[in-house]
């Protein structure tokens, strides 16, 4: 496709919507990364809609070129480009420094000196896992939506759907199940 | 720790469930444009100045590639007139009939070349003069349209 084409292409795009959409998904990118590093903050000042913004940038620049034919859909190619900035981020130097203390990990794996990364990621999520049941104890409909989670669901209509539940009160649950790892997050961040 | 007493050494079974939370949580369902903008709300994001500063960057990307566009055009065609006036039309006949040959044999064997290369032996000095810069030009045209494909697929 030639440049003059590209461009018209782009400019018919619902804008308005894909900045929308684009900030949310990059928003969510960076909640997982603050999961992942414990870090509060992004490197060097940046924020969540910088991360969106950038991705436009990059595809209208052709920086990373946005070819219709091979993905007609200009909001996936988007946010393919956040995922790689949050990747870049994640491998920055500011976020190589893990915090977890050693002798934790010597307890749960052996060899006792295995610092992997995934395996730090699969403690760190265990740990929030167990702690985030532990406190839904007793109120059923969290218990069945982390269920469903934990079964591979994700969506709140999909949860919803198979629960038979209506889903507003899915979304009540998740309301209370994010204030829930809110506190959580805040503990482990001290 | 886990209240499941065991993490699985190497695999990915807590860190997909967290994964699955966050997104539960966090990333919005993106049919629901309100949910999304109550998600980003609660970012401490402003919707509305978001859109608005997002649409500003769009209408400037835009304006500048045009001109960069605009630009690189104009700068081939410039290319293109400057090939058209190193061509001397008063060139010797000789010299005409063994370009308009060169052009056509290493044309794309169009009809439009096959014609006229079976026919140029029959016109006179003049026409051929005139069907030589004709021909210079489509060829300047066609290599030009060739390498504007190419150099921005």
């Amino acid at each position: 496709m030639i440049q003059s084409e590209r461009l018209e292409r782009l400019k018919e795009q619902d804008w308005p919507g894909i900045i929308l959409r684009l900030t949310a998904h990059a928003a969510y990118k960076v909640e997982r990364l603050r999961w992942q590093t414990g870090k509060k903050d992004l490197p060097r000042g940046m924020q969540v809609k910088d991360l969106a913004m950038e991705a436009i940038k990059m595809a209208w620049t052709g920086e990373r070129k946005w070819n219709p034919e091979k993905q007609p859909d200009l909001l996936k190619h988007l946010k393919s480009i956040v995922d790689s900035l949050v990747s870049h981020l994640v491998e920055s130097a500011e976020h190589t420094q893990r915090e977890l203390p050693r002798e934790e990990l010597e307890q749960v794996f052996d060899p006792p000196d295995d610092k992997s990364a995934d395996a730090l990621d699969e403690l760190i999520a265990a740990d929030v896992i167990s702690k985030v049941k532990n406190r839904i104890k007793g109120d059923e409909d969290l218990e069945l939506v982390l269920y469903c989670i934990e079964e591979g669901l994700s969506t709140p209509r999909d949860i919803a759907q198979t629960l038979g539940m209506p889903v507003d009160r899915v979304y009540k649950a998740k309301k209370k199940i994010g204030i829930i790892l809110k506190k959580i997050q805040e503990e482990n961040n001290g | 720790m886990a209240d499941s007493g065991k993490v699985n050494e190497g695999g990915k079974d807590y860190a997909e469930k967290l994964d699955r939370l966050l997104k539960f949580l966090y990333d919005p369902e993106e049919n629901d444009i309100e949910a999304v903008r109550e998600n980003l709300a609660g970012y401490g994001i402003d919707p509305n100045e978001l859109v608005s500063e997002g649409l500003s960057l769009v209408k400037f990307l835009e304006k500048q590639e045009r001109t960069k566009l605009a630009r690189m055009k104009r700068r081939r065609l410039a290319e293109v007139f400057d090939k058209l006036r190193k061509i001397d039309p008063q060139r010797p006949i000789d010299e005409v009939r063994r370009r308009i040959d060169e052009i056509f044999k290493t044309g794309d064997g169009s009809q439009f070349a096959l014609a006229f290369f079976h026919k140029h032996e029959d016109l006179s000095d003049d026409d051929l003069r005139n069907l030589l810069s004709e021909a210079e030009l489509l060829k300047l045209l066609e290599e030009e349209k060739k390498r504007l494909e190419t150099s921005e697929e």
